[in-house]
């Protein structure tokens, strides 16, 4: 490997948004995953120092591990590397640990019952077929405000059991509380939006407490762990969990979706002429589009991964846009591949924090691969799309196309 | 056909229940519990699914011959 360029990585801070849309990051993680499978990040002005995961195996691992390497103090970079944290963890979902995680979390997918379900996914049928619909030949428009972003608030909302005239409203607050969609929003405004957030919830929590629905508001409003109920501020804090974890996640992949039918017109075609199914070209773009980038999780024990040596009270992320990328585990890793098997891809995570909304995830953007391939002909890039701001999550705020319909 | 889960390989991430749930369920303890063993015909596809979506690969099918 010594004819090899070397590449320094030392300038490159995992920790500061700018980082993902100033570099090549496959490059990156082709370095990382080829040479420092274990790497400790430096502290920098973004924070602390911390550990850096992104071979498959590796990421598997400490996902599985949820023994030594918890969710409770965190569960991303911007949340653990504050001072004071995220105020929802230990309550929500995905930052409690079990026992307590592993109850909450069974009775919850129990209230997510067939019934709900049908109604959900429905809904969302219609909605999205809707939308493409009214977008295939009426000229340039943009995917992420115009199509994406109106499909998983509404799809959340109905699952929770939210008012539909209330969607707008929460898709607004929901936008500006991850602070991911814009440079430079301040961080008074983020909390104001967080706030907004909780007061509206905490109303309609009162409302099916008194009078539960057949919805996972009322569930979790009425739920009981060990014979005690939730706090307000549990149930509060959870609903406002799924409607971030839901939003954003859907939206970056349905637009990577129409991005990449686009770049790669065989794919297209493959899924047009109905070569590939839906199912595995949704596997296929929750792979490639990787939303969440890494998971965070905090050591409570000493152990060795690899050679390194993580102590109790170490920062561990787990880069899963890189796990998914690993020529170890992915044949042509770096290709579009609609009928890519197998596909085990890490999109969703893996083991007891595995994405709760996947069963959703998956229905949002196979519905939006199913109305493309009903309507659409030709799918024609318009400009050049824009990269999100964030650690976070990976993909883009806008991409500019035009819809050519069959006819 | 049979179903067969594991017990010991269930992460509790839930995908068979949604996707077949005449046939999974999850235990108290959140691990995943097979309701019923022999699959309708009606169903493969939905039983195929859950197989398909588990995570852990925990869920396996067995062909069994009408001798057994």
């Amino acid at each position: 490997m010594s004819t090899t360029t070397e590449i320094d990585i030392s300038p490159v801070d995992l920790a500061d948004p700018e980082t993902f849309v100033r570099n090549d990051m496959d490059e990156v993680w082709q370095l990382l995953r080829d040479e420092h499978p274990v790497y400790r990040q430096p502290a920098s002005s973004s924070g602390g120092a911390f550990w850096v995961l992104s071979r498959y195996d590796d990421v598997l691992a400490l996902y599985k591990d949820h023994e030594n390497f918890v969710s409770g103090p965190g569960n991303m970079l911007e949340s653990l590397l504050k001072p004071h944290g995220d105020p929802a963890t230990g309550k929500v979902l995905a930052m409690t640990d079990n026992p307590r995680h592993s109850a909450i979390r069974t009775m919850l997918l129990k209230a997510f019952t067939p019934r709900i379900r049908s109604f959900v996914v429905e809904r969302l049928e219609r909605r999205v077929d809707e939308l493409v619909a009214s977008l295939v030949g009426t000229g340039e428009f943009d995917v992420a405000t115009d199509l994406a972003e109106l499909v998983p608030i509404g799809t959340i909302c109905d699952l929770l059991g939210f008012p539909a005239p209330d969607h707008r409203m929460l898709l607004e607050l929901s936008g500006k509380a991850l602070s991911s969609d814009n440079a430079g929003q301040t961080a008074d405004e983020t909390w104001l939006a967080r706030n907004e957030l909780l007061v509206y919830c905490s109303t309609v929590i009162e409302e099916r407490r008194d009078q539960p629905r057949d919805d996972l508001l009322s569930a979790l409003a009425t739920m009981e762990v060990g014979g005690v109920p939730l706090t307000d501020e549990e149930v509060l804090l959870n609903c406002y969990g799924f409607l971030l974890a839901g939003d954003h996640t859907s939206r970056l992949a349905m637009v990577s979706a129409v991005w990449n039918f686009a770049r790669y017109p065989d794919q297209w075609e493959a899924v047009k002429d109905g070569w590939a199914s839906p199912a595995s070209a949704v596997e296929e773009i929750v792979r490639w589009a990787s939303p969440v980038q890494h998971v965070g999780r905090t050591a409570v024990a000493d152990v060795m991964i690899r050679d390194r040596l993580i102590q109790a009270g170490d920062v561990v992320t787990a880069w899963t846009v890189s796990a998914n990328r690993d020529e170890r585990v992915f044949n042509r890793p770096h290709e579009f591949d609609v009928a890519r098997t197998p596909n085990k891809h890490l999109g969703f995570g893996y083991g007891a924090h595995f994405c709760f909304g996947a069963y959703l995830g998956r229905a949002e953007i196979g519905a939006v691969v199913q109305s493309l391939q009903k309507h659409v002909r030709h799918i024609q890039v318009a400009g050049e799309p824009k990269p999100l701001y964030s650690t976070f999550l990976r993909g883009y705020s806008s991409l500019p196309v035009s819809l050519h319909g069959h006819a | 056909m049979l179903i067969h889960a594991d017990v010991d390989r269930c992460v509790g991430a839930g995908q068979c229940l949604m996707a077949a749930p005449d046939y999974f369920d999850l235990t108290d303890a959140g691990t995943v519990t097979v309701l019923r063993t022999d699959i309708r015909a009606d169903d493969v596809v939905d039983v195929e699914r859950a197989i398909e979506l588990c995570p852990a690969k925990a869920i396996k099918q067995r062909h069994v011959s009408r001798s057994d």
